[in-house]
């Protein structure tokens, strides 16, 4: 274990040299806001939340906390789902909201510059008025920040078609742990040597401070159609996702959603989805105007012969939002069906939907806890949300149990732990059964290079082998029972 | 065939013999690198026998295959299923194989529109420097679930370890394809380029040489048939125009072979360079100066342009805080320095190189 005693006077009294006063929070009542990211059910007060407005600011607080032994843990909007930007008990909040400025939009190169705390949405809000936008596209997009965005790399709706954060990032500016300031590509695509910026994207602030970023922006398409199919049962709904990949059409987007997710966006959200429905799919199309009608045609043919019985396409902007308003607000829509729920992110290869649905029915079955299923059909990325009671004694525990169990099965049919959301505190245990022992010290010496003093948000991301040895052999790694020669009763 | 476990064998014995590796497939891109210095001796290790489709599964766009295997075989039977890797890595003559497109990372002249190589990389097994049979990411779209180790070995020159195969998402071949030609001067090609990306066009490549402008449309009909009633343009009606630049046998490339290039990366809206021969592609993104040596005059150039160069068969140019951060990332993979690089990144020197 990491000694994390130092001299908290000295420290904060070095932290003050560099800070505008007020960007320093060390009180109870202020510290509180950051207790916790969007995984509310586990919560840690920091020793301190450090607010630079500058890079210059970062590289200092960097420094101090390095040459002192300091933990620091970056925070964009702290919407992440898996506990990345859950606070260090002993160190620094280093929260890069106060850095939000959009620095550039060059509508002649297709690209935006941006300090770290901007807002997903605000960078295509700004391109608008070149008709150019930021594709991908979380659907906490209001909210989380396009540095957040890149130590996670986030998905969205449309990442099926446009790619991932890491798709679209052009370059970054970091500061490493010893304080040095890197730029990382940038002014267009493709760095010499080793891709940094591949290893920084999805880095869960572990390798670096993410200081400025590039992305790309791409033009508005002419035309785009939004259609909502709805299945009496979820196998048909999921032939319907083959075909239309099988037939060569790649969507802008293509979400599936099941009975109970249905019912609770409906009522939240009025999108006239219908409420008796194994499962509905919402599918975007987008091209010129003519290669939109052809492909809604063509799509509506093969949604039906799989099996839909109601087909809704939203040809206005308004219809096409409502249709869309169900989806994005699923979240807290399942949100008010129970006092808690629990967000899942695995990823598995499509052909196996129905097994992993039927296996997490008998899961919910088993622990008696309620689950509604969200999913990016294209992409084979579910979100399982379990709905539990934290006030009822062993319901967290049972809902975590429940996860772990659904993020195994993912690994078991040849899926991972995390398609979007990252790792964090959450998912550490599922990561002993994805990665082998040596894999994981790969890892390791991977985050030493960038990091040897390990500073940098310790203890999220990858498990220590301690701590998978203590889970034990319980676990089911490429679909192979460990121990396989001793009997199973 | 599977050579897994011989290639695993040639690892680990150079390891404990303290010999050094030099991974390459057929060797198709020597012409680019620097040699490996000539006083360390340095075995090659090949690929070239690693071959075969693992896995490929259309309905999931995903294809697993081993490194030695020729990337134009893969291409052929990608195409049975109409579908594609979206990058258009440089083939060669046939001869350019998966293990050496990952290793060098080159993506064609549609990079900007149809991604990278590195882009479309899902997943990867390597062989690192302690003779370690590690798997990374996985055959899934979405997969954030420790570093993305795979596309970090996507054009690093073997420095890291030997790729043994990889999974890779595919997209479905376009249902038409069409290219329109224009008699344009360098800086009007690059203007018009500018214009044509601010809109919703089909564009899948640009390529201009010798004031002639290229530009790949690639959707249904009916978009074609509507970009083209607005660009106009002179119809290309010669075929192979787009793989001639991908495998770099177009006319333009023969400066390359006479005098060597420069290879230029900058925003597309970069001034044209004055006096110097010069192709681009990537709606002037990526540059090709055809000259033997990278001039005082060039380089300034290339400042101005606020981009970065690279002189074919010479060393790759690397920032120097950058080049400690991959010379640790080096040891992280290859402690004992077994893979020798035209990227030379060796872990154990200690930096005073640093310029
Ligand atoms: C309702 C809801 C819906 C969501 N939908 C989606 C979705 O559709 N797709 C998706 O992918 N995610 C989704 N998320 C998850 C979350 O929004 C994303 O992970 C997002 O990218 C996090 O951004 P943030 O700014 O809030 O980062 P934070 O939560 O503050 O931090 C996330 C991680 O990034 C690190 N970090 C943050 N900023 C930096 C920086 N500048 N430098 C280095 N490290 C940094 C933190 O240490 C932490 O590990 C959703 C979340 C919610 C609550």
């Amino acid at each position: 274990m990491t000694d994390w005693s130092f001299n908290k006077n000295l420290v904060l009294e070095l932290l003050r040299g560099v800070l505008p006063q007020g960007n320093l929070i060390t009180d109870h009542a202020g510290l509180r806001p950051y207790e916790c990211d969007g995984l509310t059910a586990i919560r840690e007060q920091p020793w301190l939340v450090a607010l630079p407005e500058t890079e210059q600011q970062v590289v200092s607080i960097v420094r101090i906390c390095n040459e002192y032994g300091v933990p620091i843990v970056p925070r964009g909007a702290g919407t992440g789902l898996s506990g990345g930007a859950r606070p260090h008990e002993a160190g620094v909040v280093l929260g890069l909201s106060k850095m939000n400025h959009i620095l550039e939009i060059d509508p002649e190169n297709s690209v935006a510059r941006l300090e770290p705390g901007v807002r997903n949405l605000a960078i295509s809000e700004a391109a608008a008025e070149f008709g150019l936008y930021y594709a991908p596209d979380p659907s906490s997009q209001i909210a989380c920040s396009i540095g957040g965005n890149v130590a996670e790399n986030s998905g969205g709706v449309h990442c099926l078609k446009y790619g991932l954060t890491v798709h679209n990032v052009l370059g970054v500016r970091v500061v490493t742990s010893d304080g040095i300031v890197l730029e990382i590509g940038g002014a267009w695509y493709d760095a010499p040597g080793l891709d940094l910026l591949a290893v920084l994207c999805g880095s869960e602030g572990m390798l670096g401070i993410i200081t400025e970023i590039t992305v790309a922006l791409l033009p508005r398409p002419d035309s785009v159609a939004v259609m909502l199919a709805a299945f009496r049962n979820f196998t048909d709904a999921g032939v319907a996702v083959a075909e239309v990949i099988g037939r060569g059409i790649i969507p802008a987007g293509m979400e599936m959603m099941d009975k109970l997710a249905v019912q609770a966006a409906e009522q939240f959200a009025k999108a006239g989805y219908p409420e008796d429905a194994a499962a509905i799919l919402l599918i975007e199309l987008d091209g010129t105007e003519l290669e939109v009608s052809g492909l809604t045609a063509q799509v509506d043919r093969i949604v039906r012969t799989a099996g839909a019985y109601h087909v809704d396409i939203a040809e206005s902007a308004q219809e096409q939002l409502r249709l869309w308003k169900g989806r994005k607000s699923a979240f807290p829509a399942v949100g008010r069906l129970a006092p808690d729920y629990y967000c899942m992110d695995g990823t598995i290869p499509r052909r196996e939907l129905g097994r992993v649905l039927a296996e997490i029915a008998a899961l919910s079955e088993t622990y008696g806890l309620r689950v509604a299923n969200v999913f990016h059909a294209g992409d084979g990325n579910l979100h399982p949300l379990i709905l539990f009671d934290a006030n009822e004694a062993g319901d967290l525990e049972a809902a975590e149990e429940m996860g772990g169990k659904i993020l195994e099965l993912c690994v078991q049919v040849g899926g991972t732990v995390t398609g979007e959301h990252g790792v964090g505190v959450e998912k550490l245990n599922q990561m002993c059964v994805q990665f082998n022992p040596t894999e994981l010290e790969q890892f390791f010496a991977l985050k030493a290079a960038w990091d040897p003093n390990g500073i940098l948000n310790p203890g999220k991301g990858i498990p220590t082998l301690t701590r998978c040895g203590e889970l034990g052999g319980m676990h089911v790694r490429h679909g192979e029972l460990p121990l396989p020669e001793l009997e199973r009763f | 065939m599977d050579q897994t476990e011989l290639l695993r064998e040639v690892v680990v014995s150079a390891l404990s013999d303290g010999r050094h590796l030099k991974v390459c497939g057929q060797g198709s891109k020597r012409h680019y690198l620097p040699e490996i210095s000539a006083e360390i001796s340095a075995e090659m290790v090949s690929t070239v026998e690693h071959t075969g489709i693992v896995a490929l599964e259309p309905e999931e766009l995903v294809v697993t295959v081993r490194a030695g295997t020729p990337l134009k075989v893969l291409r052929q039977e990608l195409a049975r299923g109409r579908q594609m890797l979206g990058a258009e890595p440089p083939e060669f003559s046939g001869l350019g194989t998966v293990g050496g497109a990952l290793g060098s990372g080159f993506s064609g002249p549609g990079r900007p529109w149809r991604g990278s190589l590195r882009d479309s990389v899902l997943g990867i097994e390597v062989i690192n420097g302690k003779g370690e049979r590690l798997k990374f990411g996985g055959q899934v779209m979405k997969n954030v679930a420790g570093y993305d180790v795979s596309r970090l070995n996507v054009g690093a020159f073997a420095n890291l370890g030997l790729i043994l195969q990889a999974s890779l998402r595919l997209v479905p071949q376009p249902d038409h394809s069409r290219t329109l030609c224009y008699e344009l001067d360098g800086e009007a090609a690059l203007r018009f380029c500018r214009q044509v990306a601010q809109q919703p066009y089909p564009v899948t490549a640009t390529f201009w040489h010798d004031d002639n402008l290229s530009i790949r449309l690639e959707g249904a009909e009916s978009a074609l048939d509507a970009a083209e009633a607005r660009l106009g343009g002179q119809r290309d009606a010669t075929n192979g125009l787009w793989s001639s630049i991908r495998d770099q046998r177009h006319v333009a490339f023969s400066a390359m072979a006479e005098s060597g290039a420069v290879r230029v990366i900058c925003p597309p809206n970069a001034p044209a360079p004055e006096g110097l021969d010069w192709s681009f592609e990537w709606n002037g993104g990526l540059r090709w100066i055809w000259t033997n040596a990278l001039s005082v005059n060039i380089a300034e150039y290339v400042h101005r342009a606020n981009g970065w160069a690279w002189q074919l068969g010479c060393e790759v140019p690397i920032e120097s805080g950058q080049k400690q951060i991959m010379r640790r990332i080096k040891q992280a993979f290859d402690p004992g320095d077994v893979f020798r690089s035209p990227l030379n990144l060796l872990s154990n020197l200690d930096g005073s190189d640093a310029d």
